[in-house]
């Protein structure tokens, strides 16, 4: 019997603990899908909340999965954590963070530094630190307005295009965690993804023209001292990628007797190596790629687009390394990280300085493309 | 004397140790991830020289508790030493009541208050003193389950994001180097109260005393060398300074399924915490009895209770005292009082002989 009793005293106290006695509905929660920052008129910034909002009204469920299910709440505030509880009033509930997909900071933002404006999402527990981070080329506001119509939400969409994007190498993962750790660095270095709002003209059948908007990401941001130095082209981007070893598939095309040939590339193995020849500091990348021909091929004309291949990500890296190393002097491809790892001595007596470490660096790639078919 | 198997001994030891190891991460003393392995394993080296003394101690003394032994060769040294762990089980059951419920209540349960919590902790406290050794180890090997497949499901989903490149040597060193090292053994030697816990697991072993001990060192080892070299590897610079870095990790872990693991951890961390309390009040209990406390169980639980209450209402969880003891307590409470009592009298074999 007094077991018993010890056992029904556990089990109410496992009852404390499971706090069930004041949870919240999850109808009750404003889940944040979205988080949009932009500089405000009045000097402090204007959050943007992209919250999750059944639309099923009508339907025979809660959401209903030919409108957007989102709505957005926009504040300003003198902070970003000020202009989220000024979010949180609007909303008459607290934001719960943990399902935030995007934070998106607008175009007006893009000459304030980054380590700054993340400082509230850094100590913030809620926030997944895989979250995507971006700029747009418009206001961030504009960014989650759009209503995109698949799936159950809007940023579901969002998410689709920035990960297909992503694994097609044509733009920067934007990872929190990741650019944490580059503006860690001296250089306060970053690369990020730039979304844009594209509109189209729908017509129905009686000629009634309709606006349609999708999302696209046109750009990608280079960031250095945590500001936006500028934008990369699409190959630049390949570039940083195959460099950086971040590339997973990409899709070129190449002329072989005269005619253009779609190619998809995978990446293998990429392998930086830092080393040091005539008193010179080098970085060598051995790139290794498989070689996918889109079309039925002849063994020489294989041999060729194995060629080509090799040449355009050579092409590439040179570009992406002329463009971040040279022209805007950033750290995009995590030089001081490599130096840090292998000539930890030659880092310490140039850390003061490293800049001009990176400046003086010979940068060599050798690509080897294997072929799949 | 009741007893349990060499296995059981594992889970209790990890179980009581766990609370902290998943605090491991790259040092707070601001050493490289390197150094930081390092220290884990000298760590170890040095612990592996205080779980000597208990383990002779339960030779020479088979079938003997620790408390036995020591009022056999004295009272007065009985009564002194009991009065010893007593008072440092006490201070681990507040100090763990008290960090615990700041941490639940502040990550999870902020509507409730921290009384509440140290209550509830207390009652499961309370039946874990009564169920008696074997059922906490039997209770501590389901924590320990959880734990393991919690660990490893973090550690593979994680994987695949490793980069190499975040092992830095280079990183600023403290300037002192050498003494940073030194503390980061200490601290980490410090917050091995489990080596205390041993002294008075030991004697209810049924088995392979010594091949259980060495086994959960190295099992200690693996888990503290991976949780440091993995929260380096993933999580790179932003490791550094952070608290609960495994934590963090589990926050970042996702697979197919399940995007955040956080809520995970913290139920299977929450299992084996109270798991913990009810060890650090069941040994508590062990010791009172020996100072001849009327009803040492209900006293193991109520008192440490009411100065976790009193203490978490003053807001004392900054305090020195919440924080991790000084290594003298897990060096001289885990190994140089055992080393005092293990070997058998000279004086009474003599007059036994005689």
């Amino acid at each position: 019997m007094g077991r018993f009793r010890l056992v029904i005293l556990a089990v109410l106290f496992s009852l404390t603990l499971s706090g069930c006695g004041s949870t919240t509905e999850i109808d009750q929660r404003a889940i944040v899908h979205a988080v949009g920052i932009d500089k405000s008129d009045e000097g402090g910034f204007e959050v943007s909340l992209q919250i999750f909002s059944p639309s099923g009204s009508g339907s025979d469920t809660p959401v209903d999965v030919s409108k957007s299910n989102t709505k957005v709440i926009s504040a300003v505030g003198k902070t970003i954590y000020d202009g989220m509880k000024n979010c949180e009033k609007l909303i008459g509930g607290e934001a719960f963070m943990g399902h935030n997909k995007f934070v998106v900071f607008g175009k007006s933002l893009y000459d304030e530094d980054m380590h700054k404006l993340l400082g509230w999402f850094r100590k913030e527990n809620e926030n997944y630190l895989g979250v995507t981070v971006g700029y747009c080329e418009g206001t961030a506001k504009e960014i989650l307005d759009v209503k995109l119509t698949e799936g159950v939400s809007a940023v579901e969409n969002m998410q689709l295009i920035h990960e297909y994007a992503v694994k097609n190498g044509s733009t920067a993962n934007g990872d929190l965690l990741i650019l944490f750790n580059d503006l860690a660095l001296t250089t306060k270095s970053g690369f990020l993804p730039v979304f844009s709002v594209k509109d189209k003209e729908k017509s129905d059948e009686g000629d009634n023209k309709e606006k349609e908007q999708y999302l696209e990401i046109k750009h990608t941001a280079v960031l250095k001292d945590g500001k936006v130095a500028g934008f990369l082209t699409a190959d630049e981007v390949a570039g940083v990628l195959w460099l950086s070893g971040e590339m997973d598939k990409n899709n070129i095309s190449v002329e072989h007797n005269g005619k253009k040939m779609d190619v998809e590339l995978e990446k293998k193995m990429v392998i930086p190596r830092v080393f040091e020849e005539n008193g010179k500091l080098i970085i060598n990348y051995s790139i290794t790629a498989e070689v996918r021909a889109v079309e039925e091929l002849s063994s020489d004309a294989k041999r060729h687009i194995c060629e080509l291949s090799q040449k355009k990500i050579l092409s590439d890296c040179e570009k992406a390394i002329k463009k971040t190393v040279d022209y805007y002097v950033t750290d995009v491809l995590r030089i001081e990280q490599l130096v840090k790892f292998y000539k930890p001595s030659i880092y310490k007596k140039y850390s003061e300085d490293f800049i001009k470490v990176i400046n003086g660096i010979e940068y060599r790639a050798d690509v080897v493309c294997k072929l799949s078919n | 004397m009741k007893k349990i198997s060499p296995i059981q001994l594992i889970t209790l030891l990890f179980v009581t140790r766990a609370f902290l190891t998943t605090t491991y991460g790259v040092s707070q003393y601001k050493l490289n991830v390197v150094l930081s392995l390092l220290s884990a394993m000298v760590a170890i080296a040095l612990q592996l020289l205080l779980i000597i003394p208990p383990l002779v101690l339960t030779t020479n003394h088979p079938d003997k508790g620790f408390m036995r032994v020591v009022f056999e060769r004295s009272k007065t040294a009985g009564t002194i030493v009991s009065v010893v762990y007593s008072a440092f089980f006490f201070f681990e059951t507040v100090r763990l009541l008290g960090i615990f419920s700041y941490f639940l209540k502040n990550q999870f349960l902020d509507y409730l208050p921290a009384p509440v919590l140290i209550i509830a902790l207390s009652g499961v406290g309370l039946y874990g003193v009564k169920c008696g050794i074997q059922g906490l180890a039997r209770t501590a090997g389901v924590a320990v389950f959880l734990f393991v497949a919690m660990f490893f499901v973090i550690i593979f989903s994680v994987t695949g994001q490793m980069d190499i490149f975040n092992i830095q040597i280079a990183t600023p060193a403290p300037q002192n180097t050498a003494k940073a090292f030194f503390g980061d053994i200490m601290l980490k030697t410090a917050g091995s109260d489990e080596l205390v816990a041993l002294v008075f697991f030991l004697p209810h072993v049924r088995k392979n005393k010594a091949k259980a001990t060495f086994s959960y060192m190295g099992i200690k080892l693996f888990v503290t060398e991976t949780m440091i070299l993995y929260s380096a590897l993933i999580l790179g610079d932003y490791a550094t300074g952070l608290s609960q870095p495994f934590y963090t990790l589990s926050t970042y872990a996702k697979t197919s399924v399940i995007e955040r693991y956080d809520s995970i951890y913290m139920c299977i961390w929450t299992i084996g915490t109270v798991v913990k309390v009810a060890v650090l009040m069941f040994l508590l209990s062990k010791t009172l009895s020996c100072i001849r406390v009327k009803k040492p169980d209900l006293v193991a639980c109520a008192l440490p209770t009411l100065t976790a209450i009193i203490l978490a209402m003053l807001g004392m969880y900054d305090s020195p005292m919440f924080r991790v003891p000084s290594v003298v307590f897990a060096i001289g409470l885990g190994g140089a009082i055992p080393l005092i009592f293990a070997f058998r009298s000279r004086k009474k074999e003599e007059v036994s002989v005689g």
